[in-house]
């Protein structure tokens, strides 16, 4: 299969992510910060491990302020329920993902005020923009660093100056970016990352980075091994946080994804991939290509047929896998006119090769015109 | 000797840093009569690295509880706080 669907997630995972969650499982899967044997000691310290990867990856000193959830959305829940408080106004842009929309829609009905960032027609949301919208009740702006529909890069660093000068908590959701671009702490107050997406970690890994100074409530409570006698939340990073077991075994595997894009120089050809793919589908006749990508995912507009019919076809004739539809972002859809249609999305990734590119463009014209 | 902090992963945090210097040091959980809010971890090296233990915790902006001598008292074992 040529596999296109990055973007919902990397596929293949390199071998040492592989054999790093099967020789935990194997050799010394006990659990994290809870007991003090040797089984659980190695755990930890491979948690840490990952940590300190994570932490070197966005230039901060700061390992315990990476916090490790199940994926961005769990992240985005944390940072923006763990902000806001009745009375608060929040900015994000108009293309934000469900896990975004959704919690602030559910924030709404607490009486929390939302003001939504128009993005232009390519789906970037220019610094004027979100800079008008703020107010003195302004506590957050959230903005989606590299669109999951059609690739385009929003300036979160200007945004975050203001932010800033302003005193407000910026959220950059970075779940297409991590490991395809540079992001640091100069991108925003918290960072949601996807651990199974350019990372290539394993499923039900993702991070939020909480930078020193912001204190969000916590999500959820429970057991963190640690101060257990207080009925309270220890008031320590990362264990206020990490209520329950982590997936210790994944986030193994998410270490050593890390270092293999650090090993592998993933940025240089993640983005050199991305250039290509968009050579190759500009040529395709019948398709349109929205937005302005510059990550290696595209999002392509076809008049004359259904994107679904489209995605089938490419898997069932082609063995291409693709997504199609709303891609969890209809507010996204509604900013680029796409929301009726849905759209066709390829997404690479780090083991796709040009051929395959080629091969999936050439499949894409072929079923376009019948 | 024992230092005691909050959280397996400060303890941890603590042993690496020491590792790459060369000095050996374990953590284990706190002992029971020793915890004050219940459940810790402790990081165990030498008498001789407790300087070094303080500075590399305060690098960390890592609050050390407090640190302990270990010892026997006929068979049974006894933690001085220092």
């Amino acid at each position: 299969m040529i596999y296109l669907d990055n973007a919902a997630t990397t596929f293949p995972k390199p071998q040492c992510v592989i054999d790093a969650v099967t020789e935990f499982m194997q050799k010394y899967g006990g659990n994290p910060g809870r007991g003090g044997h040797y089984l659980s000691d190695i755990a930890a310290e491979k948690v840490l491990e990952c940590r300190e990867e994570f932490a070197s990856l966005i230039g901060t000193g700061n390992p315990e302020r990476i916090i490790f959830t199940k994926n961005t959305t769990e992240a985005i829940n944390l940072a923006i329920k763990g902000t806001l408080k009745k009375g608060d106004e929040i900015i994000i842009s108009s293309m934000e993902h469900n896990s975004v929309l959704r919690s602030c829609v559910n924030l709404e009905g607490k009486g929390i005020t939302v003001k939504i960032a128009r993005a232009d027609h390519k789906g970037f949301v220019s610094a004027d923009t979100v800079s008008s919208l703020i107010t003195s009740h302004t506590k957050m702006i959230c903005i989606i660093h590299a669109s999951n529909v059609v690739g385009t890069v929003n300036p979160v660093r200007e945004i975050y100056k203001i932010a800033q000068m302003k005193g407000i908590i910026m959220l950059v959701d970075a779940a297409q970016s991590g490991g395809i671009l540079e992001i640091d702490t100069s991108c925003g107050d918290m960072i949601a990352f996807a651990g199974h997406k350019a990372l290539y970690g394993p499923f039900g890994t993702g991070a939020l980075y909480i930078k020193p100074g912001v204190f969000p409530d916590t999500l959820i409570e429970g057991g963190t091994g640690s101060l257990s006698e207080s009925a309270l939340m220890p008031n320590i990073f990362p264990d206020k946080y990490e209520a329950g077991t982590l997936n210790a075994c994944g986030i193994a595997g998410l270490c050593e994804g890390i270092k293999f894009i650090k090993r592998e120089g993933a940025y240089e050809k993640e983005l050199a991939m991305a250039r290509f793919l968009r050579e190759e589908i500009s040529a395709v006749k019948g398709v349109k290509i929205l937005g302005d990508p510059e990550i290696g995912v595209v999002g392509i507009h076809t008049k004359a047929h259904d994107c679904v019919d489209i995605c089938t076809r490419l898997n069932s004739e082609y063995h291409i896998a693709s997504r199609a539809g709303l891609h969890c972002s209809p507010m996204a859809h509604r900013t680029l006119g796409t929301v009726t249609s849905g759209l066709l999305r390829f997404s690479t990734g780090f083991f796709n090769t040009k051929e395959e590119v080629s091969e999936a463009a050439k499949a894409l014209e072929a079923v376009t015109k019948h | 000797m024992l230092a005691s902090v909050a959280s397996s992963t400060s303890a941890n945090r603590i042993k690496r840093k020491l590792y790459e210097s060369g000095i050996n040091s374990s953590v284990i959980q706190t002992p029971h009569m020793l915890t004050k809010e219940g459940c810790g971890y402790c990081l165990r090296f030498d008498d001789s690295f407790k300087t070094t233990v303080e500075q590399v915790a305060l690098e960390f902006g890592i609050k050390i509880r407090a640190f302990y001598q270990e010892s026997y008292n006929e068979n049974k074992k006894v933690y001085h706080k220092i």
